[in-house]
């Protein structure tokens, strides 16, 4: 566990290795180069159909079109005058010329053209005086040689006219490409400056999340060590509980041996008693001769002696019973047993003292689970308390009595009540009077454990003890659940 | 020695035969200015070398008529001539393509495929009227663009020479 942890530690200072950053960058560069290329490529493949270009190449080819056709019909114009042919080729090469202006009527060409407007202009007159010559044309095509030479004449004058056009077309169109250049360059630069803000922002996005992956990284390490943490300090509230459970125990025993010597007056004069009649036997046997003995008196002394001998190895035994470190095992008992047990080292304390003492047993109290010695230890604190607040009053009583009850959550239980009619207890003592070291007794007379190690024991068993006091007593009601716990948390 | 001579002689006769084309026919001499030369890989000429047409001939072939729209012109017209699958069995065009060339010299190459996959028109009159060279005629190259939508493109419109004067069938 703790070689894990410490792994665990080590990973979180590193939590990638040092290639894996690098790895990232390489990555990331080359995935934006091919991004770039990728695009640039698209660019230039659009260039290819970039409109102004498109619309600049026709333009030039359609102004040399004309200048072409126009070279055509003048050749085939010479070549007719000299050899006259079957099928005249000179309408058709004019309606050729003639098709080849008209494209810069309309469309694209002829918005192209009105921009360049010495051009356009240009094209007007040539035009219009290629259409004026459309009846000698005719006569041309029938082999008229006089108007071919007319149109010969007039085509040396068109001729500059039509070179000056094409001139003119070509260098606008020059300027114009210039211009589109520039605007592909500008376009271009955009799409760079689109690319670097793309990588940057994609990069910086990367960097983000890892960044963010780190810290979850951290924060789960964080929590498990958080979690370790608690763990331990759980592990030593436990072991700390076990202590103080152990230390519990202890004092149980203790206080039990305390109560054992808080009784030994008791204790005593119930010895006392029997220890009287034996020797009062022993005595009138040995001051009567031998002779004189009638063996009828012998054997009722000694039947008395035996009975004497009996009780006190009956207390006696009780008494090192009750002494012996007990285990915590639960088990079924019955109360009155118990309260019949403890009164064995109490009953000549209360005779002593005067101390009337009435059992109101009720015959329906079912058996219990619990711990019988504990149990006694608390009966015999009960009583103790009792006979000490009884001290020196007169028509001193204490009752027992036992009930079926019911506990706090409707679970069937024993009721067991110590009733005194003693002094009773003070109101302002009563909150404190299960406080571990509380005591009004003098100095040397009681722990102050008493009432604090019963209300542990019985809270052990998942009982209360309630107390109702006043002027005419006080009553310590014990309620014990039929069916105890079975086996404690802690032990 | 001789029978050798007599067998090679037949064999060269034979072959002679079969090269020369089977179907080989006199296309009837256009009787106006002829309009379209076609020459290359064809079996009936006018004169064993070129077949020529006149816009008679042209229009004593089976006609075609297709209404489309075009980028020459705004809105559909009808181009209507002779159905160049028709023109080139006439002439009996064995090649696999063709290069048609304008009046200006500009050429382009058409697969004869093209001509049996849609009915492919030599258009010599748009909405009735016939075309003048001026109007890119005499022969405009049309494709049923609106029937067929797969030759809308820069390939077909290519194709659609105009002021078409020669072929020559490769």
């Amino acid at each position: 566990m703790m070689k894990f942890f410490g792994q665990k530690q080590q990973w979180g200072h590193q939590p990638y290795p040092r290639i894996f950053w690098w790895g990232t960058i390489i990555l990331l560069i080359a995935a934006s180069g091919l991004v770039y290329l990728i695009v640039s490529s698209l660019i230039f493949l659009q260039e290819k159909n970039f409109e102004p270009f498109k619309a600049n190449e026709n333009e030039i080819w359609a102004a040399y079109q004309v200048q072409a056709e126009y070279l055509k019909l003048k050749e085939t114009l010479i070549v007719e005058l000299n050899n006259p042919v079957e099928w005249s080729e000179i309408s058709v090469r004019y309606e050729v010329l003639l098709s080849r202006t008209d494209l810069f009527k309309v469309g694209i060409l002829h918005i192209s053209i009105i921009q360049n407007s010495e051009a356009w202009q240009l094209l007007q007159q040539v035009t219009k005086t290629i259409e004026g010559l459309e009846p000698q044309m005719e006569q041309a095509a029938q082999g008229n040689r006089r108007s071919i030479s007319l149109i010969v004449e007039k085509f040396d004058s068109l001729e500059p006219k039509i070179n000056r056009f094409v001139r003119s077309v070509n260098e606008f169109d020059a300027d114009k490409l210039v211009k589109n250049r520039e605007l592909l360059k500008d376009y271009f630069n955009q799409v760079k400056l689109f690319l670097a803000s793309l990588f940057i922002a994609i990069a910086a996005l990367i960097g983000l999340l890892l960044w963010l992956l780190r810290l979850m990284a951290t924060e789960i390490k964080e929590r498990k060590q958080a979690e370790n943490q608690l763990q331990q300090i759980n592990e030593e509230l436990i072991s700390a509980n076990k202590e103080l459970k152990d230390t519990q125990s202890q004092l149980i025993q203790s206080t039990k041996l305390a109560s054992i010597g808080e009784l030994a007056t008791g204790i005593a004069h119930e010895l006392n008693q029997p220890l009287t009649y034996i020797r009062n036997s022993a005595q009138t046997v040995m001051m009567s001769g031998v002779e004189e003995l009638d063996l009828e008196e012998v054997q009722e002394t000694l039947e008395l002696v035996e009975l004497g001998t009996e009780r006190m190895m009956l207390i006696i035994n009780h008494l090192r019973s009750f002494a012996r470190q007990t285990d915590t095992e639960f088990q079924s008992v019955d109360v009155h047993e118990i309260i019949e047990n403890s009164l064995i080292l109490l009953n000549e304390q209360l005779k002593l003292r005067n101390i009337q003492l009435e059992k109101k047993y009720s015959p329906s109290v079912p058996r219990i689970e619990g711990n019988p010695h504990q149990l006694e230890q608390v009966f015999i604190n009960m009583l103790s308390n009792a006979r000490d607040a009884l001290d020196g009053k007169k028509e001193a009583c204490i009752t027992i009595q036992t009930d079926n009850g019911q506990q706090d959550n409707d679970a069937q239980a024993v009721v067991v009540s110590f009733i005194d009619n003693g002094c009773g207890i003070d109101p302002n003592h009563l909150e404190k009077i299960f406080d571990p070291f509380f005591s009004t007794k003098e100095e040397g007379k009681g722990t102050g454990l008493g009432l604090s190690i019963s209300y542990g024991i019985i809270q052990e068993h998942r009982g209360t003890i309630n107390v109702f006091s006043g002027d005419q007593g006080t009553t310590f009601e014990i309620v014990l659940p039929m069916e105890g716990k079975k086996n404690s948390a802690f032990i | 020695m001789e029978k050798r001579n007599v067998v090679i002689g037949i064999l060269s006769v034979f072959l002679a035969g079969m090269a020369y084309p089977l179907h080989a026919e006199r296309l009837a001499k256009p009787t106006t200015r002829p309009i379209l030369t076609i020459t290359g890989k064809i079996t009936h000429t006018t004169d064993g070398e070129r077949a020529l047409f006149d816009m008679d001939m042209l229009k004593a072939l089976p006609q075609g008529e297709i209404r489309t729209s075009t980028p020459w012109y705004e809105g559909p017209v009808v181009f209507s001539g002779p159905l160049a699958s028709a023109l080139f069995e006439k002439v009996g065009a064995t090649g696999k393509s063709i290069l048609a060339i304008a009046l200006n010299d500009y050429s382009v190459r058409i697969p004869l495929d093209d001509f049996k996959k849609y009915p492919v028109v030599f258009a010599t009159e748009v909405n009735g009227k016939r075309l003048s060279i001026r109007e890119k005629g005499p022969i405009f190259v049309i494709y049923p663009f609106d029937e067929s939508p797969e030759t809308k493109n820069e390939t077909y419109f290519q194709r659609c020479i105009w002021q078409l004067t020669s072929i020559d069938v490769q």
